[in-house]
């Protein structure tokens, strides 16, 4: 039995940093990227495709998404198995179940393990979040009411993994991994964590196209080969078509703006897609720090994003908080006053450029 | 820190030359050319060197570069210097100003690089002063320039202390840095009212709109979701509907195919067994008809009678021997019954009440018990005493009343004593009189109680002899009552005793009660006997009034038992000749009874003779009437069944017409072969059980009803699905919406933060210009007024320094009064600048080092003798710092000659240099102060 795995597509997802055209490439780009899971899919001749949750947003999809999601299930014959997720919660209203899906779609749509029989003695349980949140766990006491091998489908947390994803995740549907071999569950397949992760017995997917900057792990889906015991061979394969990159720019050496810009955008030298800059070091007493000229040097990207990340003030603030002048007093104060260092550190520079005579007076 | 000694390795015009500097006052003159100002730029930057950086650096080390570097050698660009820090330490300091590679500094005396403690990229030796390679030129620098601008401007001078204060003099003023703060606060971030227009307001009005259409977006979506699943619900409703009308169509449709089948198959059984139309029999005959009557009318004969019980002529003959009925009661009359229970209860009335009671004689005729009691009592009464007894108790009391006159003699006696015993008081002697006087105190004692019991004696004396009187009265009247009654008592023979008579008294009492019983019993006696009297004459009437024949002195109780006997031979009869009417009933019944059998045994042989004459027409011969209707009957059903065939025969015949209607039966099976394939193909897209027509309705009806609302069910979903589909269309993009809402709310977070960092750093500004402002004054208004006296010659004899602006404000000792030092003579100004430079070098100087001066044509603008003041000033300061005076003015030079001492202080004449041409070393006069030779490696 061969499937491909995918979940945490996330349709119709915003992005809050991008601008409007580029927030569109890029849900564009998803829509793409489960064409790219299709073909896949028609190209290993697999036998099945899971989706194990948040397809896409619910509060977000719009009516075009729900008519290509339509397309392009129906653009392949083979089964496809459908476990919404907290985003894609099974609602009265929900597109799954106000569309008429083409007929190899199977939507789970209880919210405990119900079977599906993939083959003789392969059973493919699934479940569906049929709220946004406070959905139990699926597999705490499951018991399957029948022989074979009993593949498992959901969008799940498993709890171990919490700390390891990104800041913000909710434990929905939350497991224990010592649950699914006490399930009787051989694997399962899940969605929620966007890190991937292949477990003994469990598998994350991961997002197939990236959503957000500074995404680690091998992302995409998963050709999954179930041998008759049950036990999996997994391979991942990328089918992302947004390219995303995370710089960091030291601009220790910088002595102003023109240098400054020259570095930067020696960082993004053959670069494409989405690129986010993150800046640190030492700026130079003298150089005027304007992220929104930064900014055009991104004009041949998709996106483009300038941080300020842990810039140091280039002054010799000790030097300067020794002296007895009005400067030097302020500089005390601040340092003094101000526990925040970012806070700080843009007091300080306001002030002193402010002391310089300098124009640039908004501190990134 | 004082500078020993500056080497110009390769420093504009030099090479390899030295000037050597005094550690107090140096005076470097020279005319125009002669490189002053290379010297003054080699000795500021051999202290601080260059910052080390890509590029081409800042556009004042760009003109640095330019106007120091080699002319012939510009890839070489040195300078060192020798100083001695105020911590004894003799540093000599290298700068490669060209590269920035090659720079250090090091301890002579250790031989140690000490770099690493004022590295700043280079080393940087105004570091140890506390300062930096901007600020030292501002602080230990004072330029002609900057002396010109006091000069120049009145503000020029608290201009120069602010911006000192702020930042050493190197860039603005903190008030104009707080003045551009705040006006890149009005620029950047601007008010926050309602009315405002600046970027605040905007990123909140951008929000406040972003929100809405975010908010907006989100609803619509939701609205839509909500939409779509009326759609799809009504979509589903409407399917679901024609579904129901598909299901009823078709089963309509199978029904009527059924039929239509039915109907042929009907017709093609019809048309096989009736190729032509059949006879008409008769529908009934005559014969048939009697033959039924005939058969009807056996079965129905009446059955033979079965009389049992007496004849009619047995009952005749008992009725005839029965007696007549009695005349008379046949059981006593209820009145004579009455008026017998009437006499009965008044006889035992009588004798209930008993004999006549016994009453005895009266002993004392005349009497009743109450006299007879009045008189014993009177008789038992005792006699009243004599009232001779009274007279001597009345004695008695007459003799104790005249014994009352005593106590006159009593008190006489006391009167007297007391007369005598005052004389004898008054005459003889007190104890005698006092004697006399107790004695007449005890006579005037028992005078007192004397009298008193003299009047209780005449009292009761008095009502004695009141009261003697009426006791013999009342005495006199009970004897003569007594007496009386003793008189009517003997004259009745009674006895005198009372209590003899109290006892006759009770016996006559005793029978005066006898007597009343008596007369009671014999009124009652006299009502009952009037009571059995009436009864006796009432039963006596009731006899007569029943036929009794009775006599007047008959015994009514006899009559009434003769009664009673009579009544019961009455009675005895009476039922004997009830029995004569039953009698006459049963015979009435039996020859009812003996009629009807006589009538049902002629019917039924009529019956039987109407069938034998059936049966003859119908040539059945049969012996027993019972085979006879047998037969008859047969003949009937066999007749009945050959009509009825006939019938069926010409029904059918007539179904066959009316299926055929016209038509041929191909024709209906035709129509038959058409509905039946409609069926199949309204059921074919049907489930099996969606196939049906709900029991109990009519088709046709159901079917419209089932049109009707899946037409309106279609309509409505029409209309859901055109108002989803314009919806859709106008759909606002819900990311989009966030992400327009994301956006304006990083714009408003990236305001207000700017705002809140603008606003800290400006409270933080305006707080240190205050404190430095504050702390500065008093320091700068000292370091003035020490020498302030001596420059100004006396003119100026106090100072004081505004905290808030730093203005200079001077006390006039000739006047007395305060001047702004703004508005002093240049001259003036010029002097109290330089001592307010001074005071700001030692106050700006943080680190323990005392900073070093470097002067550059300071005096151009003083007159001589403001000048040679001023050099004194300088030359007395230099007592404490370092300082070094670079002029072109003859009158300083021969200032220095005539002032400078060796080797606290030093004159360095310098020549004019022809382009390219080395510096020429004035040789030091013997007469003038040892100069100290600029020495040419």
């Amino acid at each position: 039995m061969k499937l491909v795995l995918f979940a945490d597509l996330h349709l119709d997802a915003p992005f809050a940093w991008a601008r409007p055209e580029t927030a569109r490439k890029r849900r564009n780009n998803r829509r793409v990227a489960l064409q790219h899971i299709i073909r896949l899919a028609e190209e290993e001749a697999v036998d099945a495709i899971l989706c194990a949750g948040d397809l896409f947003e619910h509060d977000r999809v719009t009516p075009d998404t729900v008519a290509f999601l339509q397309d392009a299930l129906a653009a392949t014959s083979r089964p496809v198995f459908l476990a919404p997720g907290n985003h894609d919660w099974l609602s009265p209203r929900s597109p799954y179940l106000l569309t008429d899906w083409s007929p190899n779609v199977h939507l789970f749509t209880e919210a405990r393990l119900t079977p599906f029989p993939l083959a003789d003695g392969l059973t493919l349980w699934g479940a569906a979040h049929r709220a946004p949140a406070n959905t139990d766990g699926f597999f705490a006491g499951f018991r399957p009411d029948r022989g074979g091998v009993h593949l498992a489908l959901a969008h799940a947390s498993e709890r171990s993994l919490l700390g390891w994803q990104e800041e913000g995740k909710q434990p929905h549907a939350p497991f224990d991994a010592a649950e699914l071999p006490a399930a009787g569950i051989s694997h399962a397949f899940l969605g929620h964590y966007h890190l991937p992760r292949d477990a003994e017995r469990h598998t994350y997917p991961g997002n197939p196209d990236p959503l957000e900057f500074g995404e680690e792990g091998e992302r995409g889906a998963v050709l999954v080969t179930v041998s008759a015991d049950g036990s999996v061979i997994r391979e991942r394969r990328r089918v992302a078509v947004s390219e995303v990159h995370d710089v960091l720019v030291a601009i220790d050496d910088a002595r102003h703006a023109t240098e400054l810009a020259g570095i930067v955008s020696d960082a993004l030298a053959g670069l494409a897609g989405c690129v986010r800059v993150t800046l640190q070091g030492e700026l130079a007493p003298g150089m005027a720090l304007d992220i929104a000229e930064l900014q055009r040097l991104g004009e041949h990207l998709d996106g483009l994003v300038i941080r300020a990340g842990e810039i140091r003030i280039g002054h010799d603030v000790e030097a300067i908080a020794a002296e007895q002048t009005v400067r030097g007093q302020f500089v005390r104060d601040a340092m003094e006053s101000i526990t925040d260092p970012d806070t700080r550190r843009r007091v300080v520079l306001t002030g002193l450029r402010a002391l310089e005579g300098r124009p640039d007076l908004e501190v990134a | 820190m004082r500078i020993q000694r500056v080497v110009a390795r390769a420093f504009g015009p030099f090479q390899n030359e030295t000037l050597d500097l005094a550690p107090g006052l140096t005076v470097i003159a020279g005319p125009n050319e002669s490189g002053k100002s290379s010297w003054h730029a080699a000795l500021r930057l051999a202290i601080t060197g260059l910052r080390r950086g890509k590029g081409p650096g800042t556009a004042v080390e760009r003109e640095l570069a330019l106007r120091h570097k080699p002319w012939d050698q510009p890839d070489r660009w040195e300078v060192e210097a020798r100083m001695q820090l105020d911590d004894g330490r003799t540093i000599d300091v290298t700068q490669d100003l060209a590269n920035k590679v090659a720079c250090r500094a090091v301890d002579v005396d250790l031989g140690r690089d000490v770099s690493d403690e004022i590295l700043d990229g280079t080393p940087d030796a105004s570091r140890w002063l506390g300062l930096d390679r901007d600020s030292f030129a501002t602080t230990v620098s004072v330029s002609q320039a900057q002396i010109m601008a006091v000069a120049d401007a009145a503000e020029g001078l608290q201009e120069h202390m602010q911006r000192a204060a702020a930042t050493h003099g190197a860039d603005v003023t903190a008030a104009e840095a707080i003045a551009r703060l705040e006006q890149f606060r009005r620029d950047a971030v601007g008010a926050d009212t309602v009315a405002a227009k600046g970027p605040l307001r905007t990123a909140r009005n951008r929000l406040t709109a972003a929100a809405a259409a975010h908010d907006q977006a989100r609803q619509a979506h939701a609205d839509f979701l909500e939409r779509a699943a009326a759609v799809e619900s009504s979509e589903r409703a409407a399917q679901s509907a024609r579904l129901r009308l598909a299901g009823a169509e078709a089963a309509v449709a199978r029904m009527q195919a059924a039929e239509a089948s039915a109907r042929a198959a009907r017709a093609a059984e019809l048309q096989a067994r009736h190729p032509a139309p059949p006879p008409t029999l008769a529908a009934s005959d005559e014969l048939a008809a009697r033959a039924a009557a005939a058969v009807d009318g056996y079965r129905n004969r009446p059955a033979a009678v079965d009389l049992s019980g007496p004849t009619t002529d047995a009952l005749q003959a008992e009725l005839d021997a029965l007696p007549q009925p009695p005349t008379g009661d046949v059981r006593p009359h209820p009145s004579v019954v009455a008026a017998q229970h009437a006499v009965s209860l008044a006889v035992q009335a009588l004798h209930l009440l008993g004999d006549r009671p016994a009453v005895e004689p009266n002993p004392a005729p005349g009497w009743d018990a109450p006299a007879l009691r009045e008189l014993a009592a009177t008789l038992g009464q005792a006699p009243l005493p004599e009232a001779s007894d009274f007279e001597a108790q009345l004695a008695g009391l007459r003799r104790g009343s005249s014994a009352a006159a005593r106590p006159q003699l009593l008190f006489g006696g006391a009167c007297l004593l007391a007369i005598v015993s005052a004389g004898l008081l008054v005459a003889v002697s007190a104890p005698g009189a006092v004697a006399v006087a107790l004695l007449a105190v005890a006579l005037g004692a028992a005078g007192a109680w004397s009298l008193s019991r003299s009047r209780a004696t005449a009292d009761a004396l008095a009502r004695a002899e009141a009261s003697v009187e009426p006791y013999r009265r009342a005495r006199a009247a009970a004897t003569e009552r007594r007496d009386a009654a003793l008189g009517r008592a003997r004259a009745s023979g009674l006895p005198e005793d009372a209590a003899a008579i109290a006892e006759l008294a009770d016996r006559v009492a005793a029978i005066a009660v006898q007597r009343d019983a008596l007369i009671r019993w014999e009124a009652r006696h006299a009502e009952l006997q009037g009571q059995l009297l009436t009864a006796r004459h009432d039963l006596a009437a009731a006899l007569r009034d029943r036929g009794e024949d009775l006599a007047a002195d008959a015994d009514p109780a006899a009559a009434a038992a003769t009664y009673h006997a009579a009544c019961e031979s009455r009675s005895a009869l009476q039922r004997l000749a009830d029995r004569a009417e039953a009698l006459r009933h049963q015979l009435h019944a039996r020859r009812a009874a003996e009629d009807a059998a006589a009538a049902a045994r002629r019917r039924a042989h009529e019956a039987a003779e109407r069938l034998r004459a059936v049966a003859a027409e119908l040539e059945i011969t049969a012996t027993d009437a019972e085979q006879l209707c047998a037969a008859v009957e047969h003949w009937r059903e066999e007749r009945s069944g050959a009509l009825q065939a006939n019938q069926r025969a010409l029904a059918e015949w007539q179904q066959l017409q009316a299926l055929l209607d016209g038509g041929s039966l191909a024709d209906l099976q035709g129509d038959a072969e058409r509905r039946r394939q409609r069926a199949n193909e309204l059921a074919a897209a049907l489930a099996a059980e969606a196939i049906a027509l709900p029991t109990g309705v009519q088709s046709d009806e159901h079917l419209a009803a089932l049109r009707r609302e899946a037409q309106q069910l279609e309509r409505e979903h029409d209309v859901a699905r055109g108002a989803l589909d314009a919806q859709r269309a106008a759909l606002p993009d819900v990311a989009e919406a966030e992400e327009a809402a994301d956006a304006a709310q990083r714009e408003l977070e990236r305001v207000e933060g700017l705002a809140a960092t603008i606003d800290t750093t400006l409270g933080l500004l305006r707080a240190a210009q205050e404190r430095v402002h504050r702390d500065l004054a008093p320091v700068l208004a000292r370091a003035v007024l020490r020498w302030l006296p001596v420059v100004s010659g006396g003119a100026y004899v106090e100072v004081s320094v505004d905290p808030a602006s730093l203005h200079v404000r001077v006390k006039e000792s000739a006047t007395g009064q305060w001047r702004d030092a703004r508005y002093l003579s240049e001259g003036t100004r010029e002097q109290v600048y330089l001592l307010l430079r001074v005071a700001m070098a030692e106050h700006l100087v943080s680190t323990g080092e005392r900073a070093p001066l470097l002067l550059d044509e300071v005096t151009a603008q003083c007159d001589g003798e403001r000048k040679r003041q001023l050099l004194d000033v300088l030359h007395a300061i230099s007592g404490e710092r370092q300082v070094v005076l670079f002029t072109h003015d003859d009158e300083v030079a021969a200032w220095a000659l005539d002032s400078l001492a060796s080797p606290q202080d030093a004159l360095v004449r310098l020549d004019p240099r022809p382009v390219g041409a080395a510096f020429t070393i004035g040789a030091p006069s013997t007469a003038e102060p040892p100069l100290v030779p600029l020495s040419v490696d």
